[in-house]
């Protein structure tokens, strides 16, 4: 059992509105940990708390009850902040508003830069990052010359040149074209395969299918936690939630008599069941 | 017409020698060479001026049309002091036009302010078109760092020239969409006096501040999350280093300095 690398315990958090001054609760008692080299995603519709939460884990947003943890790190402390943010690297959804350098190999020393990191190695940093991504070839281009999903491996190859070891990434996708979509998702299967772990906010299931387990949230609490073959399996008790088109097929299969296994929740699953039924 | 197409700045891409030097080099050595411009009183010494300025663009290889592009926006002061200084200043008459006579002295003065103004304008356009926006930034703030003692935030205020030089593109990409859906909605920014349009502008304008403010916050939360604490304990990926070539550089620099001030004394 690998061990837990954030651990959310009885996480309450609300907006203030500005005019009249009314609380609007956005996390509601949240439990949750994530655990080393794991995949998650968080998915919810709008105002469900999953982007609150998401900024509760590196301490962005430090919650009015309960602890959030980092690798035993308190968020509240003000002495541990950088180290926190540190181990938790974020992407955040606008690929345009977190680059901060008009060139893209200075944005990517950004974070060591802060971090104090000797130049040499900061130089290292940063072509391996941008090669993990496949942007090195870009490296002196400015980024307003890149497309949405090249932006957002840029974005990505800055919290992997800080040498996080958890990324969290705020819908990522939201702002992307499909091909865009295509691309930083290919990017983060490959991360979380050499080991990093993955925290994906997002609003498609088609992403969150591809993660190990996927937390859904409602109205500022947690209202699944499990694996994608069990949320798919479960799908009656939450209707909102667009399935995959593998899921939706196969339950339609089911529907005609076809007995098609619960955890055939790809494509690839569904074609390798389908032909050898024949 | 896309707003996205004005070029930013006006560096002018090279390999060159000049291009090559050290930012803090070519910050400083146009400083030298504008104030040597004021210590100038005499002809001979803006020849050495001349062939001085002629003799560092060669050597950076900017072709003169892009020199002379600098002077356009300018051409209306230069023509302005010329005609001021021919027609104002008294002395020897040469010639009359009605009531205005034009003197010795005001050939000579107009001549010398015009020799003057060209040369300042070539002399400090080529250091934006020898030097990338962000480079020169990282100049300017290693240049002010000693200034740190009198409490002048030089980190800062290049941090700000750096996003701001970074934020130009993304935020002409939003006028252009803000004035593309105004214009869909009626709203006009191309017709009606001066007055008009300064109205017209309006719908134009607030919600572009509006986004900037997104924009900014937005950044603020990504630079915070990076880990930014500002210029405190930060280091650099590309440290500048002078070079031999800078050694050069400073070196040819004295010499026409001391030759400039040389001229002068002569002239005392």
């Amino acid at each position: 059992m690998s061990e837990a690398i954030i651990e959310i315990e009885q996480v309450v958090f609300s907006y203030v509105r500005e005019e009249g001054g009314e609380n609007i609760p956005a996390l509601d008692g949240v439990d949750l940990e994530i655990l080393e080299g794991s995949f998650v995603a968080v998915i919810g519709p709008n105002g469900s708390g999953k982007s609150t939460l998401a900024k509760c884990f590196n301490a962005l947003l430090l919650p009015e009850k309960g602890r959030v943890r980092v690798r035993g790190m308190d968020t509240g402390d003000d002495e541990r902040v950088w180290d926190i943010r540190k181990t938790v690297g974020m992407v955040f959804q606008n690929p345009d508003n977190q680059l901060v350098s008009s060139i893209v190999e200075d944005d990517v020393a950004f974070g060591p830069e802060n971090l104090g990191v000797e130049p040499a190695e900061i130089r290292e940093r940063v072509d391996a990052a941008l090669r993990s991504v496949d942007m090195y070839e870009h490296r002196k281009k400015g980024p307003h010359l890149l497309s949405g999903g090249q932006k957002q491996r840029i974005a990505i190859a800055g919290v992997l040149a800080m040498e996080s070891e958890c990324i969290v990434l705020d819908e990522p996708t939201a702002m992307l074209d499909p091909s865009g979509r295509r691309e930083v998702m290919e990017i983060i299967r490959r991360l979380h395969a050499r080991g990093k772990t993955i925290v994906l906010i997002t609003h498609f299931m088609e992403e969150a299918a591809q993660a190990d387990r996927i937390v859904v949230m409602e109205k500022g609490r947690i209202a699944f936690d499990g694996t994608p073959g069990e949320l798919f399996t479960h799908s009656g008790d939450l209707q909102d939630l667009d399935m995959p088109f593998a899921v939706q097929l196969a339950a339609r299969l089911r529907k005609r008599g076809i007995d098609v296994p619960k955890d055939a929740i790809s494509e690839m699953d569904l074609v390798e069941f389908l032909c050898a039924s024949k | 017409m896309a707003i996205k197409d004005i070029t930013l700045g006006q560096y002018f891409p090279g390999e060159s020698a000049v291009h090559r030097l050290d930012p803090r080099t070519k910050i400083l050595g146009t400083f030298v060479f504008i104030i040597s411009l004021f210590i100038v009183n005499r002809f001979a010494g803006f020849a050495i001026a001349a062939v001085f300025l002629g003799a560092v663009i060669a050597a950076s290889r900017v072709p003169l049309k892009f020199m002379l592009k600098g002077l356009r926006p300018i051409l209306f002061l230069i023509v302005f002091s010329t005609l001021l200084n021919l027609f104002v200043t008294t002395g020897t008459p040469i010639f009359q036009i009605g009531p205005l006579s034009v003197t010795e002295e005001g050939v000579y003065r107009a001549s010398f302010m015009v020799i003057r103004l060209i040369l300042l304008i070539f002399g400090s356009s080529l250091l934006t078109l020898v030097t990338k926006p962000i480079t020169l930034t990282d100049g300017i703030e290693r240049l002010l760092s000693p200034m740190n003692i009198v409490k002048l935030p030089s980190h800062e205020l290049a941090m700000m020239m750096t996003i701001a030089l970074r934020f130009i593109p993304t935020l002409l990409d939003e006028t252009d969409k803000i004035m593309k859906a105004q214009t869909a909605r009626g709203a006009d920014f191309e017709s009606g006096n001066l007055f008009r349009r300064a109205k017209g502008l309006i719908p134009l304008l607030v919600p572009l501040f509006v986004s900037a403010f997104r924009i900014a916050a937005d950044l603020a939360m990504a630079m915070e999350a990076r880990c930014y604490r500002g210029g405190k304990g930060r280091t650099r990926m590309n440290g500048m280093a002078f070079t031999g070539l800078d050694a050069l550089a400073f070196l040819i620099l004295a010499v026409y300095f001391g030759s400039i001030v040389y001229v002068r004394m002569l002239a005392g």
